[in-house]
């Protein structure tokens, strides 16, 4: 006989968490079905203003920009809430002497525990990787093709999305078990989830080689970058001597202003460009999802240390 | 299967490397089938010990066996119930009883957990924080029931509940216990609460037991003795409390052989021997041969 699907441990994580799991599936519908929407009647609506924006272009732009960026608080919202609601307050309020005296062992109530939670984030990111990919359509889609290296429109794109998830439900658990408090667990697993996105959004461009592009200088008094590949993102820019040393001609040019490195040599022969073409998006987002992942198994092998450590 | 229910051995437990050891070396053998009480004052180490039985937490250091295995093995046939009777605030009655036969898939009794919270009238669809101090306690107990475990430790169970309560659940408990046979192990600082149903007593000070054997063995080895002579009369004997009173002297003594017909002797109410060890915290211990550990464990 095999057992039902809803049974033993599966039941009694969904059962406590009930509340939550509703109240995310409906935060979820509605944030759809309100994109769907307005992004229709957007798209629908003639020229002249469109809620308050000049024309539909305006407020699709906005409601990206702004909706990928709510996107960033997502994955620490999930960590706040495996730290607190799910392992923090239990231990808080001591309902683990309950917990971890029953027949199930609690390395498996652990496990029983995360895996709802893994699967709940993973299962929310692709919906929101999947939502925002299916409409990088019409304008929308335009406008993701030009900002695939924004903060926001980068993570809301892209697997590393789903591996923050995982990190926050590793962190979560880590602080929950450690800091034994409700409160305490959310700032900390909220807040670990959070730095670690913004120390790699900073990181990110550094972990994956740039390429140069270099010319000869037609006119050294007005050096300018002619155009490279369509949605390159220019990381740095600069002139060239005939030594083939780079400067920064603004500084250097005509005289070394104080407290710059110039080389002695600053007669301009070529000028050079460090960039990422669109193609480096999926090594970045590729080697970024390693990372993390990585940092997210230790978490999580970090939370059943502890567990077994302090339990027999 | 083993006769012992739970063996310790120079068990300790430190919460901390700066505070004092909730435990040390405490060491004493119960045999299955006891109905045990565990007295000692506030702070004696009363939950800590249970605590460690339900594998709740991992000694400092010793050993402890319980059903003949680990602490983590046995957790199956054992049940505990905390003295703050933990249970999910949010859950029902019936959700809180669905959730013991979840996570107790291989022993659980659901006729009989069931039966337990009828008899309290609780209502099923009651959620559990609009529960009173009484129905929780039932509520914990049904589900420490329904476990079907073999040993059963309960810290401080009785200590919220009115008395015709306490009286109504002791006997739904001790009609399972005696039925089964199973070993019941319960905390209390009070101690008229655990005189009658206990056979076994256990009194925990100072993080080491004190007294350990059959209430009626402990009882028998000591007398209450008044007389008119000095303490150093009684120096054959060992005296834990001695205190002078209007007609001469009073002392507790564990006695070894006759007493001089000079003296009064009484048999103490398992009250007296019992205040009489607490006040003297530097008597000799006494556990009775059944209730030493055995020496594979002490090993």
């Amino acid at each position: 006989m095999s057992a039902p699907l809803l049974s033993g441990t599966r039941w009694a994580v969904l059962r406590l968490h009930r509340g939550a799991l509703w109240g995310a599936a409906a935060f979820a519908a509605l944030a759809v079905l309100c994109t769907e929407v307005l992004r229709r009647s957007a798209e629908h609506a003639g020229a002249g203003t469109f809620l308050g924006f000049s024309d539909p272009g305006t407020f699709l732009g906005q409601y990206q920009e702004k909706t990928t960026l709510a996107v960033l608080l997502f994955p620490a919202v999930i960590g706040a809430f495996v730290g607190g609601p799910v392992l923090g307050r239990e231990l808080e309020s001591g309902i683990d002497k309950f917990t971890l005296t029953q027949s199930v062992t609690p390395k498996r109530w652990l496990t029983a525990r995360l895996n709802l939670c893994a699967a709940l984030a993973v299962g929310s990111a692709l919906a929101a990787l999947v939502v925002f990919r299916l409409s990088t359509s019409d304008t929308i889609g335009t406008m993701t093709a030009q900002n695939w290296m924004l903060r926001g429109t980068y993570e809301s794109t892209g697997p590393v999305l789903v591996a923050y998830c995982l990190f926050a439900v590793g962190t979560g658990a880590l602080a929950g078990l450690l800091l034994r408090r409700t409160l305490l667990a959310v700032v900390a697993a909220g807040g670990l989830t959070g730095a670690l996105m913004l120390a790699l959004g900073t990181l990110r461009w550094d972990l994956y080689p740039v390429a140069t592009a270099t010319g000869a200088a037609t006119d050294a008094a007005n050096v300018r970058i002619p155009g490279l590949p369509t949605g390159s993102f220019l990381v740095e820019n600069g002139v060239l001597n005939p030594a083939g040393e780079r400067f920064d001609d603004l500084h250097c040019l005509p005289e070394a202003a104080p407290g710059t490195d110039c080389p002695a040599d600053t007669r301009v022969a070529g000028w050079y460009a460090d960039y990422h073409p669109r193609s480096h998006f999926w090594y970045v987002q590729l080697i970024e999802t390693g990372i993390v992942l990585a940092l997210a198994a230790a978490a999580t092998y970090g939370a059943f240390w502890i567990l077994r450590r302090r339990t027999p | 299967m083993t006769d012992t229910a739970i063996e310790a051995a120079d068990l300790t437990l430190a919460y901390g490397r700066r505070r004092e050891p909730a435990l040390r070396g405490c060491s004493f053998r119960l045999a299955t089938g006891r109905v045990c009480a565990l007295v000692g004052p506030n702070g004696a180490g009363k939950s800590t010990l249970l605590a460690l039985a339900a594998g709740l937490l991992r000694p400092t250091s010793g050993r402890l066996a319980v059903l003949g295995t680990t602490p983590a093995a046995a957790r199956p046939r054992v049940a505990y119930v905390a003295q703050d009777k933990p249970l999910h605030p949010g859950l029902s009655v019936a959700e809180t009883l669905r959730l013991g036969a979840e996570l107790n898939a291989g022993s659980w009794d659901a006729a009989l957990a069931a039966q337990v919270a009828a008899d309290g009238e609780l209502d099923p669809g009651a959620r559990v924080r609009s529960l009173s101090g009484g129905q929780r306690t039932r509520l914990a107990l049904a589900l420490a029931l329904g476990k079907r475990a073999e040993l059963l430790l309960l810290d401080e169970p009785m200590a919220d509940l009115d008395p015709l309560a306490r009286n109504r659940l002791m006997g739904t408990l001790m009609a399972e216990a005696a039925e089964h046979g199973t070993t019941v192990v319960m905390s209390s600082h009070i101690i008229g609460e655990l005189a009658d149903a206990c056979d076994h007593l256990l009194l925990v000070s100072g993080g080491r037991v004190r007294l350990g054997g059959g209430i009626d063995d402990l009882v028998h080895a000591h007398a209450l003795v008044t007389g008119t002579g000095r303490v150093a009369d009684l120096a054959r004997h060992t005296v834990v409390e001695s205190r002078a009173t209007g007609r001469g002297l009073t002392a507790l003594i564990r006695t070894d052989g006759p007493v001089d017909p000079a003296w009064d002797v009484e048999e103490p109410s398992l009250e007296e021997l019992l205040l009489a060890h607490l006040r003297a915290p530097d008597a000799p211990a006494l556990i009775t041969p059944g209730t030493t550990p055995t020496r594979a464990v002490a090993a």
